[in-house]
């Protein structure tokens, strides 16, 4: 038993560290929150996202942005301790990328045609492109393989009827699950596909029309893509026809324990913390002096500290070559669940401050950074996402505890 | 990083289970609940026997020198069987002994306990049922070469089998800082006015008061330093909690494979009440209480053993521990139904002692405050 990281692990840790320190100053996007990030409108989505992909180059110049990928594809099979343990300390320092590639990459290696390896791969090595992801439909949430978008082939082309949702459709490409065999049981009738959507010169394809969807507060999320139309030439195709589903549940064997959430809420309550520190300073109330107030920190603080023992074990398991399952489903409802608690819970003990938006000026400057206080109700997406608490766990039940369905 | 067994910890593990199985079954258990002693005879010699008695005990003084962690994983069987008895008490003593004890009581004691010829107990608390400093209140005055000891520990499980009690006194006066002036004594429950009266308790588990009249100590049998025995003893509420943990989380585990197995079978509108969502669910989060608690359990252990600072590790995990092995058993019984509330059903022998356990060396409120000071806050 050995709860200690190897010494390579400890080694990029303090080095990825002292880089995101002198590299990385938050320029007052929320870049980090992932679902319960705050975007405020399309334009401040945009230039977030230039800012994380300047950062993500500086990470492809060190050769830490595919360090996971394998050396075939420019990587360098980093071991998964010391996968972890840059992701862990990228959370923590609140930097805006680690890894690339994203889910798209892996499916690429294993399904992707040769020509989309060669034309694909290089740019999401050097952070140069970004894929919209076509999933979710509609009526096909939780139950994605009941997807209704439909692809007929027509000569050289699918040709594309439907509607996606849940995505940001704002990039020149998309992968895509589309339906092309009606009549097969549904896992077996589905096709996924690479595909432009739009053209050379940023217009959306012919037959693509994307609307934009504002969460509660007004704040930019997602989109919903309709197609009519739209023909996509069969070369598109990753993996076989009809077998896209299971092209889709590719992940490889890259690091996958989710750490970076406990040590995203690690860093959230330490700066928490000394937020109250220097309110109590400037002589307003010694909140960290109340019993309750600190019974509610110590409690989060503890429960972190199990959701990162949980985190080290799919890490761990993976390292010796397990394929986490209902490990991977623990971490992402107890994370999710915690992660609510927690930002709900900071914005409750602020007070008026913790429903404050991000969007009022300099003069309402916001507890600990501009958009703390905004992740509380932001984070309602995140046990849904990805995956709702519901599915996951049905997941440990089912598969992990053998109930039967 | 590695968060698995070894081989030769696997095989002490399926050892202990099956030892377990065979010479303290159910029957065994609530036998024992009946009984005055809590434990036979027979059965503490065959533990001694196995060697679980000089587990972490060096080769020089009759055991064979295994780690912390090691301990832990046996005290992760011991909760699983629910096994009677001191033998947590007598393994927590052996580790006070071994970690701040001199040559000489190392030389006197841990052969006796390794051998199985003494049980021993920790008698922390006092009335008031406090676990810091100023909870140490029995009075120790020093008259020659004795102390001399007045007053009472309360809640000393197996006081009345032991025949050794570590025992924190006060051997002057609490002032402002009442960590000063504490001082652990091995005290020999033989001695002239020792009183142990037996309490009832909700986990039988013979909780004891022990009263203390003009009893004398020899002051060689002070463990650690006289006066200084804070540092001391903190330690060992840490090693207590933390092993306490360990013994929970197998208890835990035995809780959800038995619920599970219940939901299983158990019919109700056609179908194993196991298929429905709700019960399921209930499930998935005793899993993730019991995986949590395990692995945030044996990092507090291995850090303790390793001897890195561990103060927040070992209380995240007692808290934690604690609160969901409540929460874990409430669930457990409404997945049973009445059944598991009856004392028939095994389920009640688990509940009463997590309940215990659940306070023992620190319940969540104690440990989150440790949390919230190693945080700094």
């Amino acid at each position: 038993m050995d709860f200690q990281l190897t010494k390579e692990a400890q080694a990029i840790r303090d080095e990825a560290r002292d880089f995101v320190r002198k590299e990385w100053k938050n320029p007052g996007h929320d870049l980090t929150g992932g679902l319960a990030a705050w975007h405020g409108d399309e334009d401040n989505r945009h230039a977030g996202g230039e800012i994380a992909k300047e950062f993500a180059k500086k990470l492809v110049d060190k050769g830490w942005y595919t360090m996971h990928w394998p050396k075939e594809f420019g990587g360098e099979e980093a071991s998964i301790e010391k996968q972890l343990a840059y992701r862990e300390v990228m959370s923590y320092e609140d930097a805006p990328a680690s890894l690339g590639g994203g889910l798209v990459a892996p499916v690429l290696m294993v399904h992707g045609a040769d020509w989309m390896k060669q034309e694909f791969l290089p740019k999401l090595a050097s952070a140069d492109i970004e894929f919209s992801q076509g999933f979710s439909e509609p009526d096909a949430g939780s139950d994605l393989a009941g997807l209704k978008t439909r692809a007929v082939r027509d000569g050289d082309d699918y040709v594309i009827n439907g509607q996606k949702i849940w995505g940001t459709y704002r990039n020149d490409w998309i992968h895509i699950l589309v339906r092309t065999d009606p009549d097969a049981p549904k896992h077996r009738g589905i096709t996924y596909l690479l595909a432009r959507l739009k053209d050379e010169n940023g217009d959306y394809m012919p037959g693509i029309t994307v609307r934009g969807i504002p969460d509660g507060t007004g704040n930019h999320r997602w989109d919903e893509l309709f197609m009519e139309n739209w023909r996509v030439p069969a070369q598109s195709i990753i993996g076989e026809e009809n077998r896209g589903w299971y092209a889709a549940m590719t992940t490889l064997s890259f690091e996958r324990s989710n750490i970076g959430r406990p040590a995203q809420l690690l860093r959230t309550l330490e700066d928490t913390i000394d937020w109250f520190e220097g309110n109590s300073k400037k002589g307003t109330e010694d909140t960290l002096a109340r019993a309750e107030i600190r019974n509610r920190l110590a409690s989060w603080r503890v429960e972190v500290e199990m959701l990162r023992m949980l985190c080290y074990r799919v890490g761990w398991m993976q390292s010796q070559g397990l394929v986490p399952q209902r490990e991977s489903s623990m971490v992402k409802a107890t994370g999710d669940e915690l992660f609510q608690r927690i930002y709900r819970g900071i914005a409750q003990i602020m007070g008026g401050y913790g429903n404050l938006l991000p969007t009022n000026g300099p003069n309402y400057k916001l507890p600990v950074n501009d958009f703390l206080p905004a992740r509380g109700w932001q984070s309602i997406g995140t046990s849904i996402g990805g995956g709702t608490r519901e599915i996951q766990k049905n997941i440990i039940a089912q598969r992990g505890l053998g109930l039967p369905r | 990083m590695d968060l698995g067994l070894t081989e030769d910890q696997e095989m002490l593990r399926s050892m202990a289970r099956e030892f377990i199985e065979q010479e303290a079954p159910r029957t065994y258990v609530r036998d024992m609940e009946e009984d005055d002693r809590g434990i036979t005879t027979d059965l503490w010699q065959k533990i001694a026997q196995v060697g679980w008695l000089g587990l972490i005990v060096p080769e020089e003084h009759g055991g064979t020198g295994q780690s912390l962690v090691d301990l832990g994983i046996l005290m992760e069987e011991v909760g699983h069987g629910v096994l009677p008895g001191p033998f947590f008490n007598t393994a927590l003593v052996t580790v006070g002994i071994l970690d701040s004890g001199t040559d000489a009581q190392k030389a006197e004691y841990l052969p006796k306990i390794a051998n199985g010829d003494i049980i021993a107990s920790q008698a922390i608390m006092e009335p008031y049922s406090r676990l810091d400093a100023g909870g140490i209140n029995l009075e120790a005055k020093k008259q020659g070469e004795n102390y001399v000891l007045n007053g009472s520990k309360l809640f000393v499980e197996n006081a009345h089998v032991s025949d050794l009690l570590l025992v924190p006194v006060r051997t002057s006066k609490a002032g402002k800082n009442a960590e000063k002036g504490i001082t652990l004594l091995l005290v020999d429950t033989n001695s002239d006015g020792i009183k142990v009266d037996k309490l009832k308790t909700i986990a039988t588990d013979n909780q004891c008061e022990v009263t203390f009249k003009n009893v004398k100590v020899p002051a060689a049998n002070v463990l650690g330093e006289a006066n200084n025995g804070w540092d001391t003893l903190k330690l060992l509420l840490q090693k207590g909690a933390s092993l306490r943990c360990c013994q929970m989380v197998g208890a835990l585990q035995e809780v959800l494979d038995m619920t599970v197995e219940y939901v299983k079978n158990r019919v109700q509108f056609g179908r194993p009440i196991g298929s429905f969502q709700a019960i399921q669910h209930y499930c998935a989060n005793m899993a993730t209480d019991v995986d949590g608690s395990r692995f945030i359990t044996y990092q507090g252990l291995w850090r303790l053993g390793e001897e890195l600072p561990s103060d927040l590790e070992v209380s995240a995990a007692k808290a934690w521990v604690s609160d969901s092995a409540q929460r874990v058993a409430a669930t457990a019984h409404q997945c049973h139904g009445a059944i598991g509330f009856t004392q028939e059903h095994d389920l009640q022998l688990f509940t009463r002692r997590l309940k215990a356990w659940e306070v023992s060396f620190g319940d969540g409120d104690y440990h989150r405050e440790r949390v919230a000071q190693a945080m700094a806050i």
